[in-house]
């Protein structure tokens, strides 16, 4: 086996540091984008009901428009006879 | 289909054997070459490790650094990029999770 080379002490300070320095910047980024997720969850929620009332309303009028189309038809068909 | 559940049980402590006696020479290995090469660097090496970035610098200023050779200067490149990398891996652990951030 190779023996294990000695590494310089700039390359070791720096692995360390930057790893410490990127355990902070991800612990600082994460509380950081916590309360934002939470606050834009709540907002999409609000959101979707919205929207949801609004497609239930749609689909409402669609199936009501639906409805006359064919009444109208088979009273056209005996008019004709 | 009970049958072969349990035949995988059965299974599964001898599987964890051959996992521990894989690995075990791996892991020694690993741990030969970390003893001296990753542990982070003693009291008296941070003021070495300064002054060999002084170093550097001077070395940039004085233009002795564009005398490297092209295969010394690849050689740096990849031990400055995996130098970096560790800022990623301890901004996966600062965040607790691999991809992306569990908000």
């Amino acid at each position: 086996m190779v023996p294990p080379v000695a590494v310089s002490p700039v390359i070791k300070t720096a692995r360390w540091s930057f790893l410490l320095i990127g355990m902070f910047y991800g612990k600082q980024r994460y509380d950081y984008l916590k309360p934002r997720a939470e606050k834009e969850r709540l907002v999409e929620e609000a959101e979707k009901k919205i929207r949801e009332e609004q497609e239930k309303i749609a689909k409402a009028l669609a199936e009501g428009k639906k409805k006359k189309k064919t009444s109208l038809k088979v009273r056209r068909d005996t008019v004709k006879m | 289909m009970a049958q072969a559940v349990q035949k995988l049980v059965a299974k599964v402590p001898t599987l964890i054997g051959a996992a521990a006696t894989y690995s075990k020479p791996r892991l020694a290995t690993f741990w030969h070459y970390a003893k001296v090469e990753l542990v982070p660097p003693s009291p008296a090496e941070i003021p070495q490790a300064f002054i060999g970035i002084k170093n550097i610098v001077t070395g940039v200023n004085s233009g002795r650094l564009g005398q490297t050779t092209v295969k010394d200067a690849f050689r740096n490149g990849l031990v400055c990029t995996e130098v970096l990398m560790w800022f990623y891996i301890g901004e996966c652990i600062g965040k607790g999770g691999i991809v992306g951030y569990a908000v």
